[in-house]
């Protein structure tokens, strides 16, 4: 038996052309990145820092007589849904007399809370909505007055009292569609109120106490 | 028997286009290849009624006789990190795009006939907002954003640089063109965003 083998290997030469490819640059590019982070923001209503004073004077019993009052406004921005709380610090008495068997004024006698809330801004997120936690809700006002004492009732009307500790006051879903601190019309518009009745308390040249309000996007 | 053994060992070359066939080249500001980051970080709302802004420099090189075009295509992606939640969400609208400067180097041709095209002659990290909202109208009114360059458009043009296009830090045989990118920060959705912009150099004019 015959046996015939044929091989044929054709191969063609490579003939290297070290051409410069990788310096044919007609393109390029160039990535632009950036984070929008969550923010929340509370200023005073000239969007500055919120740092007021509420000055409820020198407090005079008299008959029959009113709560005397005081109010605070602050602007709320976010970008996310929202809560508000806010605490207390306890209250400081200057020069308080004896007392004699009698009483000093406290932080419960100090009615504190949300008497209103507008978010009508232009650039306020389409449908916004804002919850004032029920007990410092005085959208309708102060409780009256009767027989001349303190009208605040525990657990039904807010007072200091019930910011010793960091305490939930408002919440809400995102407040502002877009702008910065300085725009005009993404915020909510919190009035916060505070009031309280002359009576025979203990005498004293001043009384203090300070509330420090926390933003939050949890 | 007889059986025969062939093969046949092919040997396809595709040779792609030589920089020895080039009339132009962009580079990065050392020569290299344009793959460059501009990072606007993160940008958390405040008072300022300026932008933030971030530029990058690259190198354009043309020997072409008719000169130059430098076109820009630009992507725009977000990656949401909450709810919209009926408030609005960064876009390529907020972002404003401009060309600053065309520097020739001293080996470039003059005079010069370098030209921006309109709406992206302008330095958008100049610009004031108005009531703390994004202040780029748009390429049509001379504030070019990189929505502007969705489709990809020509963003500069001019004559020949030089006669040639070679790279290297003996050379000065190019333009230098800075590029920059601003946004105001706002209380847009919280998110990640990222445009990709492609630059391609081209025969001009």
């Amino acid at each position: 038996m015959k046996q015939t083998g044929v091989k044929l290997f054709l191969v063609c030469p490579v003939v290297a052309l070290l051409v410069q490819t990788g310096l044919a640059q007609t393109t390029g590019t160039i990535t632009v990145t950036g984070t929008t982070p969550t923010a929340v923001s509370v200023t005073n209503a000239s969007d500055a820092a919120l740092s007021t004073t509420v000055a409820l004077g020198s407090l005079t019993p008299a008959a029959g007589g009113g709560l005397i009052t005081g109010s605070v406004q602050a602007r709320l921005r976010s970008n996310k849904a929202y809560t508000l709380s806010a605490q207390a610090a306890a209250l400081n008495l200057s020069n308080p007399a004896a007392a004699d068997g009698g009483s000093s004024i406290t932080l419960s006698d100090i009615g504190f809370g949300i008497t209103a809330v507008d978010a009508t801004g232009a650039n306020v997120a389409t449908g916004h909505t804002d919850t004032i936690v029920s007990l410092f809700n005085y959208s309708s006002g102060f409780p009256a007055i009767t027989n001349g004492l303190t009208p605040f009732v525990a657990g039904t009307n807010a007072t200091l009292n019930d910011l010793t500790a960091n305490t939930q006051i408002l919440s809400g879903s995102r407040i502002s569609a877009k702008g910065n601190i300085s725009t005009n019309n993404n915020f909510v518009l919190l009035t916060l109120g505070i009031a309280t009745l002359p009576q025979y308390f203990t005498p004293n040249t001043g009384f203090s106490t300070t509330v420090t309000l926390t933003i939050a996007a949890p | 028997m007889i059986s025969r053994h062939a093969t046949v060992v092919l040997i396809t070359l595709s040779l792609p286009i030589s920089a020895l066939a080039q009339n132009h080249r962009v580079t990065n500001a050392s020569d290299g290849v344009l793959v460059a980051t501009a990072g606007l970080g993160t940008l958390t709302p405040g008072s300022s009624s300026k932008p933030t802004a971030t530029q990058v420099q690259f190198r354009l090189r043309s020997r072409q006789s008719t000169g130059y075009r430098v076109d820009c295509q630009a992507t725009f992606t977000t990656t949401l990190l909450a709810v919209a939640a009926g408030g609005a969400t960064v876009s390529a609208g907020d972002v404003g795009v401009g060309i600053t400067s065309v520097t020739p180097a001293s080996g470039a041709i003059l005079p010069r006939s370098d030209v921006i095209s309109a709406g992206f002659n302008y330095d958008p990290s100049a610009q004031s907002t108005v009531n703390g909202l994004t202040p780029f109208a748009g390429a049509a009114s001379g504030q070019a954003t990189l929505a502007d360059l969705a489709a990809g458009m020509k963003i500069l043009s001019g004559n020949k640089v030089n006669n040639t296009i070679n790279t290297g830090s003996s050379t000065t045989n190019y333009l230098t063109v800075t590029m920059k990118f601003a946004v105001v920060p706002q209380y847009f959705t919280p998110a990640n965003f990222s445009s990709v912009l492609t630059l391609t150099i081209s025969n001009g004019p």
